[in-house]
C-alpha cells in the first residue's frame, strides 16, 4: 500500500485526538494519585467525580446560562468544596480501618453519585457548547478539533502547575511531607489535617476540571465515570501507582495506543487492548515503566 | 484486656474469639450448639416445604436467591475472611454461565459434568487474575478485577464465534423439568458449599485467612504464606461464582452478556455487605434481601441502585457486621437470657 499525504494527515489527526484523550487520562490519574499518596486511599469513585464535574458544568453553563469562562472557575471551586466534604465520608470516619472497608465506601459513594446523576438528569446524554464556534483548525491539511486543542493546552498548564506546586512552594512541601510521614510532619509543625483537606480539594478540583473539559467533546452520560476511571487506573498502574510523572506518561501512552488501535486495527476490541497492557504490566513490571520500588508484600 | 486493637495480639485475639465465641459472650456452649442444630433443622425443613407455600414467581425468586447465595458465599470468603476486594465478580459468574451453556448446548455435556467444570473455569480465571496481582498491595486486585470484568464483557459481546455476541446462547435445558426440583437442586448445592466453607473456617487455611485479614505483616512473620493463601481465597470465590453461573444458565435457559456486567458485580458486593461480611450466613441473608427487594424499588426507575449505594455506605459506617451480624447478636442475647435463667433455677 502506498503511503500518500492523506494517510500522513490522517495519522496526525488521529494522533492529536489520542494525545487529547491521553491528557485527560493523565489528569484523572494525577487526581486520584494525589489522594492516594496523601492518605493511602484508592478512590474508586474517581470516575464518577469527573462526571459530577461535567454535570456541574452543564448546570452552570446550560441551565443557569453562564458563559463558559466564568462557569469553569465556579465549577472548579464547587468541586473543591465537594472534595472537602468527601473526606468526611470516606476518610475521617474510617481512619485506621482496613483497605476493604475504605475501598467499599468509596465504591458505594461512586454508585450513589452515578445513580444520583441519573435520577436528577435522566439517562439521556448532555453536552456543553464548545468554547469557540469553529470546530476545527486546519494545519497543513490536518484537521484538529478545537476542544481537543483546548484540552491539551489546559492539561499541560495544569500539570505544570502541579509540578511547580510540589517543587517550589511551601504548601507543596508541607503536602508532600504529610504524605510521606504524617507523624514527623506533625512534629515539625505542619497542620496535617489541613494538608489532607487541601489534597482532597485539589484532587476534586482537577477531576472537576477534567469533567468540564471533556463535556464539549464526549457526551455526558451518568455512567461515563466507569470508563474514565478505568483508563485513569490503567494510566496509574503503567506509571507505577503513586508517581505524577509516571501517571502522565501512562495516560498519554494509553490515550495514543487506544486510538491508534481503534483506527487501524479494531474498534470493538479497543478496551481489551488497554486491559491486556495493564495485566501485562502487573505480570512483568508491577513497579511501572520508571521502575520505582513499590511496596511488595512480605 | 487492653482496648488497643493494633499490634500482633490482634489476630490471635480474633482467632480465639472465633473459636470460643460462645464462652466469651457468656453463652452456655451446650445451648449454643443445640440452638444451632435446631435452627439448621428448621431451616432445611423450611426449604423442603417452601415450594408448597409460595406461588410460581416467588419460587423462581427463591431459586435465584439460592443461586446468588452460592456466588455471594465466595465473596464472603474473599472479602469477609481474607479481607480482599473484588469488584468484577459478575464476570466470574459469567464465565461459569457461558462455560456451562456452551458445553451443554454444543457438546451435549450433562448437568453433573457442566456444573463442576463451570466452577473450575472460575478457578482458572481467578488464577490468571490473582497470580500477578495478589503479590502486590490490596488495591491492585480491586482494580484488576474491574478490568477483568470489562475484558470478559468485551469478549462476550464481540467474540461472536464462541459467545454468539449480544444474541447470547439459547436452548440450555434443565436436567429436571419441574421448578420445584430445580429449586431443591440449587438449594442443596448452596447448602453443601456452605457446609464445606463452614468447616473450612476451622482448618489451618481458614484460620490463616483470618490472621491475614487482621494483620498481614504479623501473619507473614509467623510463617503464613501470604500470596498463596490470598490466591486460595480468590480461587474459592472464583469456584463459587463459576458454579453459580452454571446454575444460573440452566435456570434461565438463555444467557447474554447482559446480566454479567459491572452493575451485577455491584449487586453481589451489596449482597455480602448488607447481609454481613463476617458471616457465611450473611451471604444468605444478603442474597435473599437483594432478590426480593428490587420489585419494591420500582419508583426509582433505572436509578434504583442509588439505594444500594446508600445502604452499603450506611452499613459500612454504622453496622459493619450487616444484617446477619444483627441477627446473631439477637440470638446471643436470647441465649444469654436463657443461660442465666437456667443458671438461677439450678442454683435454687
Amino acid at each position: 500500500m502506498d503511503i500518500t499525504l492523506r494517510h500522513v494527515q490522517d495519522f496526525f489527526q488521529v494522533l492529536t485526538n489520542g494525545v487529547a484523550a491521553g491528557a485527560v487520562y493523565a489528569l484523572v490519574a494525577v487526581s486520584f494519585i494525589l489522594v492516594y499518596k496523601a492518605v493511602g486511599i484508592v478512590n474508586f469513585a474517581a470516575g464518577e467525580i469527573v462526571a459530577v464535574g461535567g454535570y456541574v458544568g452543564v448546570v452552570l453553563a446550560n441551565i443557569l446560562g453562564l458563559p463558559l469562562l466564568i462557569a469553569l472557575p465556579i465549577c472548579i471551586v464547587l468541586m473543591s468544596f465537594f472534595g472537602y466534604g468527601f473526606q468526611y465520608v470516606v476518610y475521617v470516619p474510617l481512619k485506621g480501618k482496613s483497605f476493604l472497608i475504605i475501598a467499599i465506601s468509596t465504591l458505594a459513594t461512586g454508585i450513589i453519585l452515578a445513580n444520583g446523576i441519573q435520577l436528577i438528569f435522566g439517562p439521556s446524554p448532555r453536552r456543553l457548547e464548545p468554547l469557540l464556534s469553529n470546530p476545527t483548525v486546519d494545519i497543513k491539511g490536518v484537521f484538529i478539533s478545537v476542544p481537543n486543542l483546548i484540552i491539551i493546552f489546559i492539561s499541560i498548564l495544569t500539570l505544570i502547575g502541579i509540578k511547580l506546586l510540589f517543587a517550589k512552594t511551601r504548601l507543596g512541601f508541607q503536602m508532600m511531607s504529610t504524605a510521606q510521614d504524617p507523624e514527623m510532619a506533625r512534629l515539625l509543625g505542619v497542620n496535617t489535617d489541613k494538608m489532607v483537606s487541601i489534597t482532597f480539594m485539589l484532587s476534586f478540583a482537577i477531576a472537576g476540571l477534567v469533567g468540564f473539559l471533556v463535556a464539549p467533546v464526549l457526551y455526558l452520560v451518568p455512567t461515563m465515570g466507569l470508563g474514565i476511571a478505568l483508563k485513569g487506573f490503567a494510566a496509574a498502574i503503567i506509571g507505577g501507582f503513586g508517581e505524577v510523572n509516571g501517571a502522565i506518561v501512562g495516560g498519554l501512552s494509553i490515550g495514543i495506543l487506544e486510538i491508534l488501535f481503534a483506527r487501524y486495527l479494531s474498534s470493538s476490541f479497543q478496551s481489551l487492548l488497554i486491559f491486556l497492557v495493564v495485566l501485562g504490566f502487573l505480570y512483568f513490571r508491577p513497579e511501572g515503566i520508571f521502575n520505582r520500588e513499590i511496596g511488595q508484600k512480605v | 484486656m487492653s482496648t488497643s486493637t493494633s499490634g500482633p495480639s490482634a489476630p490471635i485475639k480474633e482467632v480465639l474469639q472465633q473459636g470460643q465465641h460462645g464462652k466469651l459472650m457468656g453463652v452456655n456452649a451446650t445451648y449454643l450448639r443445640s440452638f444451632r442444630y435446631i435452627s439448621y433443622f428448621i431451616f432445611i425443613g423450611f426449604i423442603l416445604i417452601l415450594p408448597n407455600l409460595v406461588n410460581g414467581l416467588q419460587l423462581r425468586l427463591a431459586t435465584l436467591a439460592s443461586i446468588w447465595f452460592v456466588a455471594t458465599m465466595g465473596l464472603q470468603v474473599l472479602m469477609g475472611q481474607a479481607g480482599l476486594v473484588s469488584i468484577g465478580q459478575a464476570a466470574f459468574v459469567g464465565v461459569g454461565a457461558y462455560t456451562a451453556a456452551i458445553l451443554a448446548t454444543k457438546h451435549g455435556f450433562s448437568f453433573l459434568l457442566t456444573i463442576p467444570i463451570a466452577g473450575l473455569s472460575g478457578v482458572i480465571l481467578a488464577i490468571i487474575v490473582g497470580f500477578p496481582t495478589l503479590k502486590l498491595r490490596g488495591h491492585y486486585l480491586a482494580i484488576a478485577s474491574i478490568g477483568v470484568g470489562q475484558i470478559i464483557l468485551v469478549l462476550m459481546v464481540n467474540w461472536r464465534a464462541v459467545t454468539n455476541g449480544m444474541d447470547g446462547i439459547t436452548g440450555i435445558t434443565r436436567p429436571v423439568e419441574s421448578n420445584r426440583l430445580y429449586f431443591y437442586i440449587c438449594a442443596a448445592i448452596g447448602l453443601a458449599i456452605a457446609a464445606a466453607l463452614y468447616s473450612l473456617r476451622k482448618t489451618p487455611v481458614g484460620l490463616a485467612f483470618t490472621a491475614l485479614r487482621t494483620d498481614e505483616t504479623a501473619a507473614g512473620a509467623m510463617g503464613i504464606s501470604v500470596a498463596w493463601h490470598y490466591l486460595v481465597a480468590f480461587m474459592i470465590s472464583g469456584f463459587c461464582a463459576g458454579v453459580a453461573g452454571g446454575l444460573f444458565a440452566y435456570n434461565e435457559g438463555f444467557i447474554s452478556p447482559y446480566g454479567f456486567d459491572l452493575g451485577q458485580s455491584i449487586v453481589l458486593l451489596t449482597m455480602i455487605i448488607i447481609g454481613g461480611l463476617r458471616h457465611i450466613s450473611g451471604a444468605l441473608v444478603g442474597a435473599i434481601l437483594l432478590i426480593f427487594l428490587p420489585p419494591n424499588l420500582e419508583f426509582l426507575g433505572s436509578s434504583y441502585m442509588v439505594i444500594y449505594g446508600i445502604a452499603v455506605l450506611l452499613v459500612i459506617l454504622f453496622a459493619p457486621d450487616g444484617a446477619a451480624g444483627a441477627i446473631l447478636k439477637m440470638r446471643d442475647m436470647f441465649l444469654r437470657k436463657i443461660s442465666r435463667k437456667s443458671g438461677e433455677s439450678s442454683h435454687k
